[in-house]
């Protein structure tokens, strides 16, 4: 048995390895990440960003993200617009507490990616594609929302903007 | 006459500027919201002590123009002027690092009552008793 100690060791620090090797595709989000959102009037951000980032470049099949951000955390810099957007007329926070992204698909696209998944806003589950780059551990992204395909407030299509350009940028680490 | 109107308008601000940096200091410690980078001492002193030398350009002009009603007209203006500010912090977009923006027009609605407040406490020193 002793004989077969060292053999038994390595082969076990070799197996438990090839799992770091997995586990290496997860990343952690860090704080300083920012979901901004800007249709001229309204623009603000949201925070409470969380969820499961997985992604490898040299492994994009196996990659996914599975994020999500509260929506009760919109800041548009005026209290009043706050209170507005989370109500029932617009976002309505209580019911809807959460807008999240599950990709089903993750693509390489010129120099950066793409993934393709359901975007889930208001009751309302909608297939995009969010375009995407990675570079020095950050992702950067860009997509624009029409809040009339969410039913949100489509009872006053003129009551500020309908298409929101939502601007994402999530430093990560392992 | 502006001499006097200035000297109140001074004097007001100063007692404005007074009651709007213990109003903010008293407004931060019970609600822990932090507002310095927009409204701090030094924005506090010179905002009122500018509305308050505008008050005294105001009350001096009117004693000019309307002589006879100039006092009631001044007041009623002023009261207005007061009130219809309001609008100002309701309305204002603040920068996104700054945390509850819905905090921001209570700290500064009573505000904007303090030069009027200021110049109508110390009016009855300075104006001429009636004959």
């Amino acid at each position: 048995m002793k004989k077969h100690f060292y053999a038994i060791a390595a082969f076990v620090v070799l197996l438990a390895s090839a799992f770091t090797g997995f586990q290496s595709m997860d990343w952690k989000i860090s704080d300083n990440y920012s979901v901004k959102f800007d249709g001229g009037d309204p623009a603000g951000e949201f925070k409470g960003l969380k969820g499961t980032i997985s992604f490898d470049p040299n492994d994009l099949k196996d990659s996914k993200f599975a994020v999500s951000i509260d929506v009760a955390s919109i800041n548009t810099g005026n209290g009043m617009k706050n209170t507005h957007a989370k109500s029932d007329k617009w976002l309505d926070a209580e019911k809807f507490p959460l807008i999240s992204f599950t990709s089903k698909e993750i693509t390489k696209a010129g120099s950066g990616y793409e993934a393709k998944g359901t975007l889930d806003m208001h009751g309302v589950q909608k297939d995009i594609t969010l375009p995407f780059t990675f570079d020095g551990n950050v992702f950067t992204g860009s997509i624009s929302v029409n809040r009339m395909d969410y039913n949100v407030n489509t009872a006053e299509p003129n009551h500020g903007a309908q298409v929101m350009k939502v601007d994402i940028n999530v430093p990560v680490s392992k | 006459m502006f001499k006097k109107d200035f000297i109140q308008g001074i004097i007001a601000g100063i007692l404005a500027s007074i009651a709007g940096i213990i109003y903010s200091r008293v407004y931060f410690f019970a609600n822990e919201a932090d507002f310095s980078n927009i409204v701090n001492v030094y924005s506090i002193i010179g905002l009122n002590l500018a509305a308050c030398i505008v008050i005294a350009f105001l009350h001096t002009a009117l004693l000019k123009w309307i002589k006879k009603i100039a006092e009631l007209i001044f007041n009623l203006s002023l009261s207005i002027l007061s009130f219809a500010l309001i609008v100002i912090p309701l309305s204002i977009t603040l920068p996104l690092n700054v945390q509850f923006p819905e905090l921001f027009p209570g700290l500064v609605i009573p505000m904007l009552f303090f030069p009027s407040m200021a110049w109508f406490t110390l009016n009855p020193f300075f104006s001429s008793p009636k004959k």
